[in-house]
């Protein structure tokens, strides 16, 4: 509860410096940061020599860009310096020292290491680095996120199995990595406020996937049993995704649910008077074992999808539900854009993008702090679009000074 | 390294998934994380496979296992009457409380923020409810592969025209739901050092996991279209793909973003034998229907197919070495049991084996994170159930021998 006085309570990350020097692979730690009110200054030096590989929107200009990039610089500054020459390099050296947190990803580290300077000497207390393998033994290999999420082993359980191990939509691992990149610059700001000294702090992108590879990791180490790709298959009578009028729904009465979940299933498929439901009451069914033998999962499927494709998913998800069946239905953005309860909640906001000169969608944070003072949302910045006011923030350099990096080529 | 957030006290209400991932980070890095379970009610991980075969009962759970290390195991029966005090006494004691229960179970035993907070302003409160505490659908139940079908994740993860498959895994549960509470409950900490107040987070694990569907929602926004099931091709980059090896079900993922990567696995590729450096074969590079991205889009299925013949040639390890050292985005897909074997995890420490009394030695995974070169990993493997009862009993409520000999006798720690 913000105390009510002239001044405005202090955002959550107030006055917290970030400088982010990161390409796709760890932009989305300093969104994170920036949503919770620290000041994220995005350096542009690195990145825009090549365009981020993601999913184009028209810009404007005419031109394209990125949503991807839109998406986590949001809320950020950006300043443009010439990393190629030596007052540039100085220019970021000292922008380091002033910072609480310096991320980079891709090939930032290599131009730190060239300027001669190791991470530590930046001063700031926390410097992370993500990366796909990390930045030791795996630091000179190659990886996007399709590789990130083979070499996490998350990709192996993704698709059919008749077919090759399919990956997940929308650049799982690059997101992943900055989350646990914000992660670790957070946990780095937290010992240095213990009094330690400046943290150096090396995510892998690759070892933030092999964490989510739920039971399947202590699965093999348990029993030696390597989980494979089940795809379209159920893996137990109860659980999985079923074809309904108007697309497809996922359905959750098994291993995770309760046993009223299953009976509570079983009940709805009887009261649609599905021809030959009865049999699930029996008592065998009941028993996890028995509804994951493939002649039980043989049997189940088409008794539930007779029911399922006769409804659409709204239905099935209210009907379902209803019951205390965890029921969802499989959503595409529009749906998103109409679900009741996003609406209700107000989660989806609209911000004028500065170089689409337009307004977009994004979706609401994902969390929310309600006794802390949230900063309002700024669109991502223009590249090069705050260096001025960047410098004379952090380091006070005089309006000459501005001029004669500028005239010096190392500023944009 | 894993002292950082030594002296901070966390009263743990989280079960299944997401929100026991949030403490374990904390535990790992050195808070006293207190795990509220009961034999009345064990959290369903206790309950589910894996299983070391030999072994049974709510120990022995290597899915449990997996996600609970380093923490405290207090055995509270939340339904009994005289278990809220208890709760309460121990809220006191602790910087935070965390829970992932549907809305109401917390305010019903009387352990509101609201109530909570009283009194102690510094209080963190992170609650994980899978919709939100507010809205029409604040009640409906939901797993993590339920709510990835709802974020909008599933529908473009798949082969076209066949059923949609997102990860295969709970993946909300493992990535985007607690990583992300984890953000917001540290910089709660980091603010708390500085202000000396708390506060409530909620994460609604709905909206966290759709938050990721960002640049979707935004394209969506300025162009009105959606993301389709498009296997694993992309836009920007051909071949982009999974392609077989020698052996069964074995294989390897390849990014080809530029032309300089593209010239440079048609090389590798271009090998007569595989692992050896005889006569070049035909180079795929020379073909002019794969020449530019656009003209290797138009014809993606040829490629993919020339590709992936010529890939089944090679041993996966050795391929993935040669593409690398060619400087082309390559990584074997490795299987559950490889990421055990990899030798870039293993150069980190990654994974480290604690002795469970019950379930014998068991690999637990380290934080992504090295922290000034050194991993951080758990000290100690998952609890028992109740294993702490009775030092917490003790040491921290100050509870007499014969108090808590009879709290137990009555069921209250059970």
């Amino acid at each position: 509860m913000a105390e009510a006085s002239a001044e405005p309570a202090p955002t959550v990350l107030d006055s917290i410096k970030v400088l982010d020097w990161t390409d796709q692979a760890g932009a989305y730690a300093g969104r994170l940061l920036a949503d919770l009110g620290a000041d994220v200054v995005r350096v542009e030096a690195v990145t825009d020599s090549g365009p981020w590989p993601e999913e184009r929107v028209p810009s404007g200009q005419g031109h394209e860009v990125s949503a991807f990039e839109r998406f986590v610089n949001l809320n950020k500054r950006s300043i443009l310096i010439n990393t190629d020459t030596p007052a540039g390099r100085e220019l970021l050296s000292l922008l380091a020292e002033q910072a609480d947190i310096v991320l980079t990803s891709g090939e930032a580290p290599r131009h730190w290491r060239q300027a001669g300077r190791t991470r530590r000497e930046q001063g700031a207390p926390a410097y992370v680095n993500v990366s796909a393998f990390g930045d030791g033994a795996g630091a000179g290999l190659h990886a996007d996120d399709l590789v990130t999420l083979a070499a996490g082993g998350l990709l192996s359980l993704g698709g059919y199995p008749d077919s090759e191990p399919v990956a997940v939509y929308g650049s799982q691992a690059y997101l992943a990595g900055g989350i646990s990149g914000a992660i670790a610059a957070l946990l780095g700001l937290l010992a240095a406020d213990a009094g330690q000294p400046g943290a150096d702090l090396d995510v892998s992108a690759q070892a933030v996937m092999a964490s989510a590879l739920e039971d399947a990791a202590a699965e093999f180490d348990l029993t030696g049993v390597v989980r494979r790709r089940t795809g379209d298959g159920l893996r137990e009578a109860g659980t999985g995704t079923f074809r309904c009028a108007d697309g497809w729904i996922v359905v959750v009465a098994g291993k995770l649910g309760t046993a009223a979940a299953w009976d509570s299933l079983v009940g709805w498929l009887c009261d649609q008077d599905v021809p030959g439901a009865e049999a699930l009451k029996g008592p065998e069914w009941t028993d996890l074992s028995h509804r994951r033998l493939p002649a039980s999962i043989a049997e189940f499927q088409p008794l539930m999808e007779a029911a399922t494709s006769r409804m659409t998913r709204a239905q099935l998800y209210e009907e379902l539900q209803s019951r205390r069946i965890a029921a969802a239905p499989v959503n595409n953005i529009a749906d998103l854009l109409a679900d009741p309860q996003l609406a209700d909640r107000g989660f989806f906001r609209t911000v004028r993008d500065a170089v689409l000169d337009r307004d977009v969608s994004y979706p609401g944070p994902p969390y929310r702090l309600e006794d802390h003072r949230m900063p309002e949302w700024t669109s991502a910045p223009v590249p090069g679009g705050q260096t001025d006011q960047v410098l004379r923030d952090w380091l006070g350099t005089p309006d000459d000074q501005l001029g004669a990096l500028r005239a010096d080529g190392a500023i944009g | 390294m894993s002292e950082i957030l030594a002296g901070l006290r966390v009263l743990d209400f989280c079960w299944i998934g997401a929100g026991a991932l949030v403490t374990q980070t904390l535990a790992l890095h050195g808070a006293e994380v207190i795990k509220i379970e009961s034999r009345a009610r064990p959290d369903n991980l206790r309950v589910a496979p894996p299983v070391r075969p030999g072994t049974s009962g709510l120990d022995a759970s290597g899915y449990f296992a997996s996600r609970n290390a380093s923490k405290k195991s207090f055995a509270l029966n939340m339904s009994h009457p005289a278990a809220v005090s208890v709760a309460r006494r121990l809220a006191r004691a602790s910087s935070v409380v965390t829970s992932n229960f549907r809305p109401g179970v917390m305010e019903r035993w009387g352990l509101s923020y609201q109530e909570l907070s009283a009194g102690q302003p510094d209080l963190i409160y992170l609650t994980m409810p899978m919709q939100g505490a507010t809205g029409p659908h604040s009640r409906y139940a939901g797993f993590g592969s339920t709510i990835a079908a709802l974020s909008g994740l599933v529908a473009p993860s798949g082969l076209p025209g066949r059923v949609p498959v997102g990860t295969g895994t709970h993946y909300p549960d493992h990535v985007p739901n607690p990583g992300h509470a984890l953000v917001a409950l540290l910089a709660a900490l980091v603010h708390r050092n500085r202000t000396g107040r708390g506060g409530r987070i909620e994460l609604s694990q709905f909206e966290s996991t759709t938050g990721l569907l960002g640049p979707a929602v935004l394209r969506y926004s300025v162009t009105g279209n959606q993301p389709s099931a498009r296997g694993n091709r992309v836009p920007w980059a051909a071949p982009h793909g999974v392609y077989p090896c020698l052996g069964d079900d074995t294989w390897i993922a390849i990014s080809a973003g530029t032309e300089a990567q593209w010239a440079a696995l048609s090389g590798v590729l271009a090998r007569s034998e595989p692992g050896g450096d005889g006569e070049p074969g035909e180079d795929l590079a020379a073909d002019p229907r794969f020449a530019g991205l656009d003209s290797r889009r138009e014809h993606e299925d040829a490629l993919d197919g020339m590709v992936a013949a010529r890939t089944a040639r090679w041993d996966r390890w050795e391929l993935m070495g040669r593409l690398q050292a060619a400087g082309v985005p390559a990584s074997v897909v490795e299987t559950t049991g490889d990421v055990f074997d990899d030798p870039v995890l293993a150069a980190r420490r990654y994974w480290r084996v604690l002795e469970h009394p019950v379930m014998g030695p068991v690999r637990n995974a380290s934080a992504p994170h090295l922290w000034n070169g050194q991993p951080v990993s758990p000290a100690s493997p998952a609890p028992l159930l109740g294993q702490h009862t009775e030092e917490i009993s003790t040491d921290l409520l100050g509870l007499s021998a014969d108090e808590y000999r009879q709290l137990v006798a009555d069921g209250v720690l059970w």
